[in-house]
């Protein structure tokens, strides 16, 4: 259980952020065509609930699988694929667009100036974003990605609607052997407390980093 | 060397430049002058490509390309031979003062660290910031910034540095010490093309005044015949104005221009 609940956790809001970070980045320089399509995509994904985003997920899954494989001539079966897949792809629709706005906005709020002088000093588009915008966006995006990230933890706790194994279910599979609900509730809960803490960790620590070129607003 | 010709922009219906054209030869410190809205920030934006202007030629050094189809590489070629010095500084403001001039080098020149290193801390020694190298630019006051912002230019050794309006954003106790810098700079036999409203830094700097209005060249002369003999009506009542304006400030400042004045 801990294995495919970890590779939950690990992966999703990888994966999150960094094809947020490329949709964020789509959109701010505005590529023809890919930009508009993600207009709408975004749109789309942010109006659903999470919990009706995994369900359909799930659905086209189990109905449509086999279809996809035969189009794609892939030599798959529904069986051979681990619904935990599944999962990961559900909270990455769920979650993708809020965390891509929140990269937006830092991506926005950097001033024109500092694009112009990498410009100026004679930098490329990517040498400008990589050495100059990227470390200050990334300064700003630290507490509200943070937030996303442990929002994107707790809704791990939906995909049971897709059976598919996670920290609360975890639980309370353990609990009806035994009958001990309160505990395995408890249980739960301090597991997901101990992950939050890690996750502020190691926000404090990065806005540390990045804080040093400002100075400390009193 | 760097020349425009009759360049051409605007912005949606508004045109700002209809026209201009300008020669800066080697060596040469030319002063652009101009009313608020005559398009001298327009057309230093539209020199490195800040701004896409609409048609025109340019020139800097061996490269001449056309506005109005000038290529991706192009662009940067240039922007490789032309140093830009901002209004307001614009400094990265993730690096300190030394990595601020050293960065260009290392990632543009593909110079060696210890190398741009110490070509960078010979830049900002030369504008008297040798205490301030560690320093980022939310702590040193606009004066260290722009003098920074002049470091990072001169540091990449273009073949000209445009200056837009380098002191207008300072108070004026800063004002002195950058202009002191960027006569440094002009002593050096750097190439510059400067948009200012200091006219005793025109006066005392500039090989060649050029008076913008309405996005051409209205009339371009040594300091002066500008200054002391302007022909044109327009130049003459901007000079009054901007004269009548700096003496009602201060009282203090000392322009050959006042002969303008008296004259009248
Ligand atoms: N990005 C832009 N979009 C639309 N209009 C612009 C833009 N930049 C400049 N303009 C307009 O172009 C005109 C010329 O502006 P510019 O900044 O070149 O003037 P300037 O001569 O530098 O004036 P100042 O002395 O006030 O700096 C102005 O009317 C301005 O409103
Ligand atoms: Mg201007």
């Amino acid at each position: 259980m801990c294995v495919k609940v970890n590779g939950l956790f690990c992966r999703c809001p990888v994966i999150c952020v960094v094809l947020g970070m490329l949709a964020a980045l789509v959109r701010t320089y505005r590529l023809p065509v890919i930009s508009k399509v993600l207009d709408v995509f975004m749109a789309l994904c942010k109006a659903f609930p999470a919990n009706l985003i995994l369900l359909i997920c799930i659905m086209i899954y189990t109905y449509k699988f086999n279809d996809f494989a035969a189009f794609f001539h892939l030599d798959v079966n529904i069986r051979d694929v681990n619904l935990i897949y599944i999962a990961i792809l559900g909270l990455t629709i769920v979650s993708l667009s809020g965390i891509s706005e929140v990269l937006r906005s830092g991506l926005i709020a950097i001033p024109k100036g500092q694009f112009e002088a990498g410009y100026a000093v004679g930098m490329t588009a990517f040498q400008t974003f990589r050495d100059i915008i990227f470390p200050q966006m990334f300064r700003v995006v630290i507490p509200p990605l943070t937030n996303s990230i442990l929002s994107l933890l707790k809704i791990t706790a939906l995909v049971n609607v897709m059976g598919v194994s996670d920290i609360l279910k975890s639980a309370t599979d353990a609990a009806t052997e035994s009958y001990a609900f309160l505990e395995a509730y408890v249980a739960a809960a301090l597991v997901f407390w101990v992950l939050g803490i890690i996750i502020e960790r190691i926000s404090k620590m990065l806005e540390k980093y990045f804080a040093k070129s400002v100075k400390q607003i009193a | 060397m760097i020349e425009i010709k009759n360049i051409y922009k605007s912005f949606d219906k508004l045109k700002v430049l209809t026209g201009a054209s300008i020669r800066v030869e080697p060596h040469q410190v030319v002063v652009v002058l101009g009313p608020s809205g005559s398009g001298k920030t327009t057309m230093l934006r539209c020199i490195n490509f800040l701004e896409r202007a609409d048609s025109g030629e340019l020139t800097v050094g061996d490269m001449t390309i056309d506005f109005a189809k000038v290529k991706k590489k192009e662009i940067h070629e240039i922007r490789k031979k032309v140093g830009f010095v901002f209004q307001n500084y614009n400094l990265f403001a993730n690096k300190t003062a030394l990595q601020n001039v050293m960065h260009g080098l290392v990632v543009v020149k593909k110079m060696p660290k210890e190398q741009a290193r110490k070509k960078a801390e010979d830049a900002l020694a030369w504008v008297r910031l040798s205490d301030k190298l560690n320093y980022y630019p939310s702590q040193l006051s606009g004066g260290q910034q722009q003098r920074v912002g002049i470091a990072r230019a001169i540091a990449l050794e273009p073949e000209i540095i445009l200056f837009d309006e380098p002191t207008s954003a300072l108070d004026p106790e800063l004002i002195e010490e950058t202009l002191e810098v960027m006569k440094n700079v002009a002593k050096q036999g750097i190439t510059m093309l400067v948009v200012t409203h200091e006219l005793s830094f025109a006066q005392d700097i500039a090989d060649k005044v050029i008076f913008m209005d309405g996005g051409v060249v209205v009339e371009e002369g040594t300091p002066e015949e500008i200054f002391n003999n302007p022909k044109e009506e327009r130049t003459k009542q901007f000079l009054s104005r901007i004269i009548a304006a700096k003496s009602f400030d201060a009282g203090k400042d000392k322009f050959a221009g006042e002969s303008l004045c008296q004259e009248k």
